[in-house]
């Protein structure tokens, strides 16, 4: 079986740590590089968390790059109290010998896409800052990406605000960009994201398991649970990794998605247009929705075979 | 003589506006909206310029209470915590009339033709009594309006108070499509009272010109304070422009004004492109230039009638 | 003839016209006006189908009155893809004797709010413009009502564009001041107000009773069904009346609620905030919080409210 080649940007993050760990270690992956984005934390304690995190995987060869510091437009507002001051929980990790790149996180993607002849896949797991600049940027590679698969977004409710999901509320722009570019979308929205979670019981077995990553996830969803006081606690980003291990566990919907970049209370809501058709026929002059792009939305995921998913790679 | 209800939140400018349109125009009514000061504040100053000014046959109907989505904002920075400081004048014994001003303006639109309206506080009321009864766009012949700027703002950079108060008021007010004259800062900063006005002021010999003297220096004071050269005559030009409108020069323009802008909410975007860059007709006369010498000829002329 | 006082604030409407019957025959409520809202359809249609219903219930006595012709700051649209050119479905009802009354809408809430001692309640089925006008004109009145129920928003997707429920999308502004008004309030939203149906076979039966009533509310159905193209017909705004019938088979929740004014795609969504508490601790000074709070009715027991519109409408 070949592994699927991805690129995974990511703003390292207790669920991006979950995810970096499950990507490196499941053999149908080939993670090609790790770019960094400001998000949960500022982009250069992202880079050092995600260093450290691979490190602990046993994947320091993969190339990790830095990418951008602040969003498109918005003012950066990170996401502490979610992740910890270092944001990984509060969990100190063994401090890796290896270096983020040279070269920009825009700039690497570029080369990688570029030089490449097949088709890769971005998982993108943080604000969008970075996806957006370098379709932007470089509008040529944009044939070569497969499919982005992005964290974000919600049809319920938000969580950082009522209508908004984090990494859209915070580079709303970057998110128009991207779900508008024509790339093919995957998106593994709040709703979903959820409920894919294990209880107080498995954390603790996987924090005493052998296998260092398994412990380690371990670690950090047991950090969640302790900080929240919650019987359980969702793997986040990792299941948006999850879903490319085990398409048959979710269903997804090809639906018109739109970013809501003006509104006073709805800044950053994916509006996402869920009538059946024959209403949504019924808009009138200028009442018209203009939705212009239609995206494959998780609507829902089979969340045991998630989990199956989650602790078989993970311990792989 | 042209029929007019005034519109106000009295206000220095507005105390001059209504003496000035008293002598020369057919004033059905005085209607009182929130603006400079609370509704309160400013009904009880209409309520003492039409004692003051002995125009008690005036009736003064009380109107909005606050913007019509926004919380009210005041501007006692420039008129004094009662919205008309600077002058001993005693409290009001006047009664109100009955009912509220959007009614009055309805009814008495209904029931007049040609009638003017001389808006000079927010356009709360206005909007209101348009959008209640929309035969009003027929029945009403013009507006003169003081509000708006086709240059810069004063209650933030880029908007004036009146319309910045209540936005989308003006909004509603700006496209009803009724002939409009738009008298805002930049026309209303060519005309400032200074203290040689309020000198020949004192000389007047009735009680009305010295109260006047005094709410005039007061409002000098707060003028000065805030580094402007004088006491800008605003809501008076827009009388002037009914009583003599030779004395203004107008110019056609496209205005709209802007209710979602961060920093320029309340802003009249007035096009003053070349003609040739223009892309949508002009919808009201914007007053440009003022003859300032004779505007205060005629406001001192008046003052001696009382 | 005792009963709970109520104002119905319309903009008739086929529901409408099905929320008017359930109104005027059950002895329950006590209707004591009826105020029109342009909306569905333009506010002449509004008065006139108004009038005609009332007669078809035998309620003509109950004073009808004219309202705001336009939303506050947008331009008029309708709806008669879904409720027929005449706001009824097609349907042709026997012309009323009675007109509307000299006074605006306005005027009339407003002096009939300051004549009582009692506190009234007044349910609002069409876009909020007459409410919102009266609160700003007449302030006072908020403290004399008991409770506003009004049909409009959506938790969930909406109708008249994605985000967006009708009455609440026609005048935004105006649902905007009601939701900040501090009036207890009930939300009959689009989630709840499209399950309470009847399908062909009842529809017919209606149609076929002896009882007026019924047979014009099976035929009021039966356009929707016809114009919808689908199995089964809903009562639409009827259900809004009918939480005051049965207040014991709707469940609620009270939430914060504000009103999009200046989204691009969200104009007219009524938002919510249901994240759970510690999750709204994330929100910091980014985005202007909601100041509005009403109760929303999330679920509500389909059979009794069935079994509620059928039984009134004949009484």
């Amino acid at each position: 079986m070949i592994p699927r080649n991805i690129f995974l940007d990511v703003d390292t993050g207790v669920d991006d740590a979950l995810a970096l760990l499950l990507a490196a270690r499941s053999p149908n992956l080939n993670i090609k590089g790790v770019t960094c984005v400001s998000g949960n934390v500022p982009v250069d304690l992202v880079v050092r968390n995600t260093l450290d995190v691979l490190e602990a995987a046993g994947a320091s060869h993969v190339p990790v790059a830095r990418g951008m510091d602040v969003p498109l437009l918005e003012t950066m507002v990170n996401a502490a109290e979610i992740h910890g001051k270092n944001g990984l929980g509060g969990i100190e990790l063994a401090k890796s010998a290896s270096e983020p790149l040279n070269v920009h996180a825009v700039e690497f993607l570029r080369r990688e896409l570029t030089d490449v002849s097949d088709s890769m896949t971005i998982v993108a797991l943080g604000p969008l800052t970075n996806i957006a600049t370098l379709i932007r940027a470089y509008p040529e590679v944009v044939s070569k990406i497969d499919e982005i698969v992005v964290m974000g977004g919600a049809i319920g409710p938000g969580n950082v605000t009522p209508t908004a999901e984090f990494n859209i509320r915070q580079d709303p722009e970057a998110a128009d960009i991207v779900f508008g570019s024509g790339i093919p979308i995957l998106l593994y929205i709040w709703d979903v994201f959820i409920k894919v979670a294990f209880v107080r019981s498995e954390i603790e077995s996987f924090s005493n398991s052998s296998n260092n990553s398994v412990a380690l996830a371990g670690n950090l969803l047991m950090s969640m649970l302790d900080r929240f006081g919650r019987p359980e606690t969702s793997i986040g980003d990792a299941g948006a990794v999850a879903c490319i291990l085990n398409a048959n566990a979710i269903t997804a919907k090809q639906l018109p998605v739109a970013v809501e970049l003006s509104g006073k209370y709805t800044r950053g809501q994916t509006v996402v247009d869920q009538r059946p058709p024959d209403l949504a026929d019924l808009e009138e002059g200028d009442l018209q929705v203009v939705m212009p792009n239609t995206i494959r939305v998780v609507v829902d995921v089979d969340v045991n075979g998630l989990r199956d998913t989650f602790v078989e790679h993970l311990g792989k | 003589m042209t029929s007019v209800i005034i519109d106000c939140d009295p206000g220095h400018d507005d105390a001059l506006a209504i003496l000035l349109a008293a002598k020369h125009l057919d004033v059905l009514g005085i209607t009182t909206v929130s603006g400079n000061e609370s509704i309160d504040n400013v009904t009880s100053n209409a309520l003492k310029i039409v004692e003051f000014g002995n125009l008690t046959d005036i009736p003064v109907i009380r109107g909005a209470e606050g913007p019509l989505f926004r919380d009210a904002v005041y501007a006692s920075h420039v008129h004094g915590k009662s919205g008309m400081d600077g002058a001993e004048i005693p409290e009001p014994t006047t009664k109100l009339q009955e009912g509220h001003a959007v009614d009055f303006i309805i009814d008495t639109a209904m029931s007049t033709s040609d009638l003017v309206l001389l808006p000079m506080g927010p356009l709360t009321n206005i909007a209101l009594a348009l959008r209640k009864e929309p035969k009003l766009r027929d029945r009403i012949k013009l507006m003169s309006i003081m509000g708006g700027s086709s240059t810069s703002g004063n209650y933030t950079a880029a908007a004036e108070f009146n319309i910045y108060v209540d936005a989308e008021a003006a909004d509603i007010v700006f496209r009803s499509e009724i002939p409009i004259l738009m008298s805002g800062l930049n026309l209303t900063r060519q005309v400032l009272a200074k203290q040689e006005h309020i000198d020949e002021i004192r000389e007047i010999n009735n009680s009305t010109a010295q109260v006047v003297a005094d709410l005039l220096t007061f409002y000098l004071g707060t003028s000065t304070r805030h580094s402007h050269d004088g006491a800008a005559m605003h809501d008076p030009c827009a009388v002037a422009a009914m009583i003599d409108p030779t004395m203004i020069e107008f110019e056609p323009m496209h205005v709209v004004v802007e209710t979602t802008g961060t920093h320029t909410y309340g802003m009249t975007l007035c096009d003053v492109r070349p003609g040739s860059v223009k892309s949508k007709p002009a919808n009201m006369e914007v007053a440009v230039t003022i003859d300032s010498d004779r505007f205060f000829k005629l406001l001192i002329d008046t003052l001696r009638m009382y | 003839m005792s009963g709970r006082n109520i104002f119905l604030d319309v903009d008739t409407g086929v529901d409408d016209a099905l929320a008017l019957l359930l109104a005027a025959r059950s002895p329950q409520l006590n209707v004591k006006g009826v105020t029109c809202v342009a909306g569905n359809v333009p506010i002449d249609r509004v008065v006139r189908n108004t009038l005609d219903i009332l007669n078809v219930a035998d309620a003509s006595h109950i004073p009808v009155a004219r309202g705001m012709e336009f939303p506050l700051l947008e331009n008029m649209f309708n709806a008669t893809e879904i409720h027929g050119e005449n706001g009824l479905g097609g349907i042709d009802l026997p012309a009323s004797g009675s007109t509307v009354i000299d006074k605006h809408a306005v005027e009339f809430l407003a002096g009939e709010i300051d004549n009582t001692s009692e506190k009234v309640t007044i349910v609002a089925l069409g876009p909020l413009t007459n409410i919102a006008t009266l609160f700003r004109i007449y302030p006072n009145v908020v403290s004399s009502i008991e409770q506003l129920v009004i049909m409009g928003g959506a938790i969930g997707s909406g109708n008249i564009t994605s985000t967006a429920e009708f009455n609440i999308r026609q005048d935004p502004e105006a649902a905007d001041v009601v939701f900040n008004s501090d009036v207890p309030t009930l939300l009959y939203v689009w989630d709840v107000f499209t399950r309470v149906r009847f399908d062909k076979q009842e529809v017919d039966e209606m149609i076929a009773s002896d009882n007026n009533c019924k047979s014009i509310a099976g035929k009021l159905l039966l356009s929707y069904l016809t114009t919808k193209k689908e199995d089964t017909a809903g009562i639409g705004d009827a259900g809004a009346v009918a939480c005051l019938l049965i207040p014991e088979a709707i469940t609620t929740a009270v939430m914060p609620i504000s009103v999009e004014l200046i989204g691009e795609h969200t104009r007219g969504q009524t938002v919510f905030d249901q994240r759970k508490r510690k999750l709204s601790r994330l929100q910091p000074k980014i985005q202007k919080s909601i100041s509005g709070t009403t109760e929303v009715v999330m679920d509500l027991d389909v059979e009794s409210f069935r079994n509620v519109f059928v039984d009134n409408i004949v009484k």
